[in-house]
């Protein structure tokens, strides 16, 4: 049980992108939020970087004239195994889930050293720089099963880990398995391109399985040695 | 043990005077003298002093406490961090001033390892940076934090759920580390206080008097509280050196452990050490300047030949300094991984390069070309001045390493460039006026100079003829036993 | 036997007080000539000396002890909070195993010293009896003006003479005080 990260019998949540899909529209940005309580901050202090959302479009351009393209790639927290944010935490207000095998943050622990955020690699994390307020009628939107945040915390995506239990609770209830697709983070219900697939890493007839074996198939800085859980599929140079 | 020692003619005795004038252990003041001028600095509290200690009390209480209120209230985005740069202005002037607290301990301990006479007068004003230094720098890691009201969720203690801190954390490192070197370094600044207190609580009447006979714990200065005492300086003094090296070793390891670009690096711990000793003894010269500018009968006690000695103490670190960061720079360089080649030609060219220039300049260049003078040296107010060079020169390494690194990172999309903001820019200068205002009140309470060991050192001088010059001896009154 | 011929006999506290250290071997010299012996002397001095310079028997200090028992009990502190309290709520972090012993090293190493430093410290009080709780003790002002004050313990009957030998070697004045030397 060395490192802790091999419990078979558990299930082992993974994501795949598809970048060959991806057309930047946008939709699992605004669906995360919808969905997570994450905060609006505004137009200025968005473009400042203080922009909450958990799951963000990194774009990057590329070539001139005719022959510019664009480049979008979904980066949300990438799940890690080995993730660099969890030993640097004074509180373990970030640790991982044994059940899950995904990297938790627990809000109500959280000092805000804001070292996790610094350690991120993937510069996945964001912090609730303000206490921040939800104009009306957003506030009526607030999903009951999420924690709403308040000034001094980190936050990062979670997987929709409050989908998840959902679905193994319901899946008990009924005395089954969790069947593939039947788990959809707010993302990939949104993604009209059906870019973004979740599943078990586990079931070796689930869709991301499959997908996974192409060889376009890449994790982020892979070489850093994190073993992120999200995959992705390389393409997409986009015309614009 | 007065030195009973004639000069043969008036060649000698020029002699003689001439050396007493460089070199306080040689010039001889009777011990009731010396308490007195001591006693007469502490006792001078002034209209002046009065003055300055009420406005520094009111800016503290604003710029640091009131600003600090209104960032709890409001949030931390009143300081202009943002992403990618988690951390700004507070963390930078954290590690300032852990470097700032490290040079009393150095020329306090060290010198007293090595038994270098000339520390003698000044060890306590610069156990006095150290203490108040790390005053001031304990404050950030509570000032940094989103939710300063729950900062004691790092201290271990067992709670209801039996929860511990992570002891993997180098946050929990500097915790530590910063408390043991507080406590240690502030018990060894009151060991030798205690003789003096002694001699203050002899010498003062009122609230004074309660106050000094209760910290001077009733000392009498028999052999066996001068033994126990002695043993326990020597302790000290060995003790608190790896303390001190561990302090500012664990602070570069909040960057060098992490996964991070410019940060993870294996030289830090020796880079920042430099670094701490290069800001810490240019501030020990600042210190003592203003000290000796301001405070009665001090320039008897602070003379140029200790600025002398700190000034080629300072040289010799600023040239430490320039190796540890050319290993640092140049072979990061030639690594060639792109990501640090970006982060290193931000540092050069990018928004940061006048920050980094000015520490380039500040640290190296300008130390290197006046302090090989020996005149330079030894004029007080121009040390004073490289002082606070050098510590503007500190401060930018500081600003560098911590928000230049994180400006860049593997993720070009994520880039970006920070700069502080009024709230936070105030914080950093209400610690300065704290450590001012802490400093300035205990001038006037504890005698800034340990009386009994200037005595000692003079006890341990003796002249002595050698062929036709006439030279100072040191005979070693500790290890005699 | 009447009072006054009684109080010739009872120990008493005298102090003699000198300017120059290099007065103090030949005047210890003298006391115990007298016939009072190092016990009942106490040296009180401004500065350090070395027991060899004032002539008294050597002194020791136990301080040292109390350092290595404060490590001791410090190292054993680390030990709790890095191992013991990982066992007392395992929780994982970044694939690290629950018992790391690089990273605690550092722990071991911090509380280890603060326990020397600290009882070091503590040493000092106990061992010197400081400060004060109960009764007066012996002690001159001028001892903090680097005079140095002997102090010794002998009946009125012999201190006459005791008086005028150290007064002979010097001593600026010689005179009964109230007062233990603990």
């Amino acid at each position: 049980m060395a490192g802790g990260n091999g419990h078979e019998e558990h299930t082992k949540w993974v994501m795949v992108i598809d970048l060959d899909r991806c057309n930047g529209c946008g939709a699992c940005v605004t669906a995360c939020a919808m969905e997570n309580n994450v905060a609006f901050t505004g137009e200025e202090e968005n473009a400042y970087g203080r922009g909450m959302h958990w799951l963000r479009l990194q774009r990057y351009w590329e070539g001139e004239g005719d022959e510019l393209r664009v480049r979008f790639i979904p980066t949300m927290c990438q799940q890690c195994s080995n993730a660099p944010c969890e030993p640097v935490c004074p509180v373990y207000a970030t640790l991982h889930s044994e059940a899950e095998e995904i990297n938790l943050q627990v809000y109500n622990r959280c000092i805000g050293t804001r070292y996790c955020a610094n350690n991120c690699p993937y510069i996945a994390r964001t912090f609730n720089w303000f206490d921040y307020e939800w104009p009306e009628p957003l506030n009526f939107h607030l999903n009951p099963d999420v924690t709403v945040r308040r000034r001094g915390i980190m936050e990062k995506c979670t997987f929709c880990i409050q989908r998840i239990r959902r679905a193994e609770e319901n899946a008990k209830a009924e005395g089954r398995e969790v069947y593939d697709g039947e788990v959809q983070p707010a993302c990939a219900q949104a993604c009209p391109t059906e870019a973004i697939v979740f599943g078990n890493w586990r079931d070796p007839n689930s869709r991301v399985r499959q997908l996974a074996a192409s060889q376009r198939a890449f994790k982020l800085e892979e070489a850093l040695g994190t073993e992120p859980k999200v995959i992705y599929l390389a393409g997409g140079r986009h015309e614009f | 043990m007065s030195s009973e020692f004639h000069p043969r003619n008036e060649e000698e005795a020029r002699r003689i005077e001439e050396l007493k004038r460089e070199h306080l252990l040689l010039d001889h003041k009777s011990r009731a003298e010396m308490n007195d001028m001591v006693m007469e600095a502490v006792l001078d509290t002034s209209r002046d002093w009065k003055i300055a200690v009420t406005v520094l009390a009111v800016v503290t209480a604003v710029s640091l406490f009131g600003a600090w209120g209104y960032m709890m209230l409001k949030g931390l985005g009143l300081a202009g961090i943002r992403r990618p740069i988690f951390w700004g202005l507070f963390i930078v002037s954290f590690v300032f001033w852990i470097g700032i607290s490290h040079a009393g301990t150095f020329v306090s301990a060290i010198l007293r390892v090595f038994k270098a006479e000339f520390r003698r007068p000044f060890t306590r004003a610069a156990e006095l940076m150290t203490t108040f230094g790390l005053a001031a720098a304990g404050l950030y890691p509570l000032v940094h934090l989103g939710r300063t009201w729950r900062f004691y969720w790092m201290m271990p203690y067992p709670n209801q759920r039996w929860l511990w801190p992570n002891w993997r954390s180098p946050l929990l490192w500097d915790f530590f580390a910063i408390n043991t070197y507080l406590i240690g370094s502030t018990l060894y600044l009151y060991l030798p206080l205690i003789p003096d207190m002694a001699m203050a609580r002899d010498r003062s009447t009122g609230w004074r008097k309660k106050v000094y006979t209760i910290l001077a714990l009733g000392w009498r200065g028999t052999e066996q509280e001068w033994k126990n005492l002695q043993k326990a300086i020597q302790i000290f003094a060995w003790a608190i050196i790896p303390v001190m090296f561990s302090v500012h070793t664990i602070v570069s390891w909040d960057f060098a452990v992490a996964m991070k670009l410019g940060w993870h690096s294996t030289i830090f711990g020796p880079y920042f050490i430099i670094g701490a000793l290069l800001s810490g003894i240019a501030a020990v010269n600042v210190v003592l300047f203003t000290v000796r500018a301001t405070t009665k009968n001090m320039r008897y006690f602070i003379r140029p030949e200790h600025f002398d000695a700190l000034g080629k103490l300072l040289l010799i670190i600023s040239l430490s300094w320039a190796y540890f960061f050319f290993n640092e720079f140049i072979l990061e360089w030639y690594g060639g991984e792109h990501t640090v080649k970006e982060i290193l030609k931000f540092y050069m060219f990018g928004d940061i390069a006048p920050v980094w220039w000015t520490m380039v300049s500040c640290n190296v260049f300008i130390p290197g070309l006046f302090l090989w003078n020996r005149k330079f040296r030894r004029t007080p107010w121009l040390m004073f001045l490289m002082g606070i060079i050098v510590n503007i020169g500190m401060f930018a390494e500081r600003y560098v390493i911590v928000t230049g690194a994180l400006s860049r990172n593997r993720f070009p999309f994520d880039w970006g460039w920070y700069e502080p903001r009024l709230v936070e820019i105030s914080i950093v200068f209400g610690t300065f006026t704290l450590f001012l205002l802490l400093y300035t009140l205990a001038a006037r309470f504890l005698p800034l100079i340990p009386v009994w060991e200037v005595e000692e050192g003079q006890h341990s001088h003796t002249w002595r003829r050698v062929g036709k010059a006439v030279l100072p001896a040191v005979s070693d009154l500790e290890s005699l036993d | 036997m009447d009072s006054a011929y009684q109080g010739r006999y009872e120990p008493r506290m005298f102090v003699a007080v000198f300017d120059d250290v290099e007065q103090v071997p030949p005047a210890l010299d003298a006391l115990r000539q007298v016939g009072v012996s190092d016990e009942f002397i106490q040296v009180q001095t401004g500065v350090p000396y070395a027991s060899s310079i004032l002539g008294r028997p050597k002194v020791l200090s136990a301080v040292p002890k109390y350092g290595l028992t404060g490590a001791f009990v410090g190292f054993l502190a680390g030990l709790f909070f890095t191992h013991g309290t990982a066992a007392l709520y395992n929780l994982r972090v970044g694939g690290f195993p629950l018992y790391s012993v690089p990273p605690s090293l550092v722990l071991l190493f911090e509380l280890t010293m603060l326990g020397l430093l600290v009882a070091s410290f503590i040493g000092v009080l106990v061992e010197s009896l400081l400060p004060p709780v109960v009764g007066k003790r012996v002690y001159h002002p001028a001892v903090s003006d680097s005079a140095i004050a002997v102090f010794f313990q002998t009946s009125r009957l012999l201190a006459d003479e005791a008086r005028q030998a150290l007064q002979s070697l010097g001593a600026r004045e010689v005179t009964e005080v109230e007062g233990s030397f603990v």
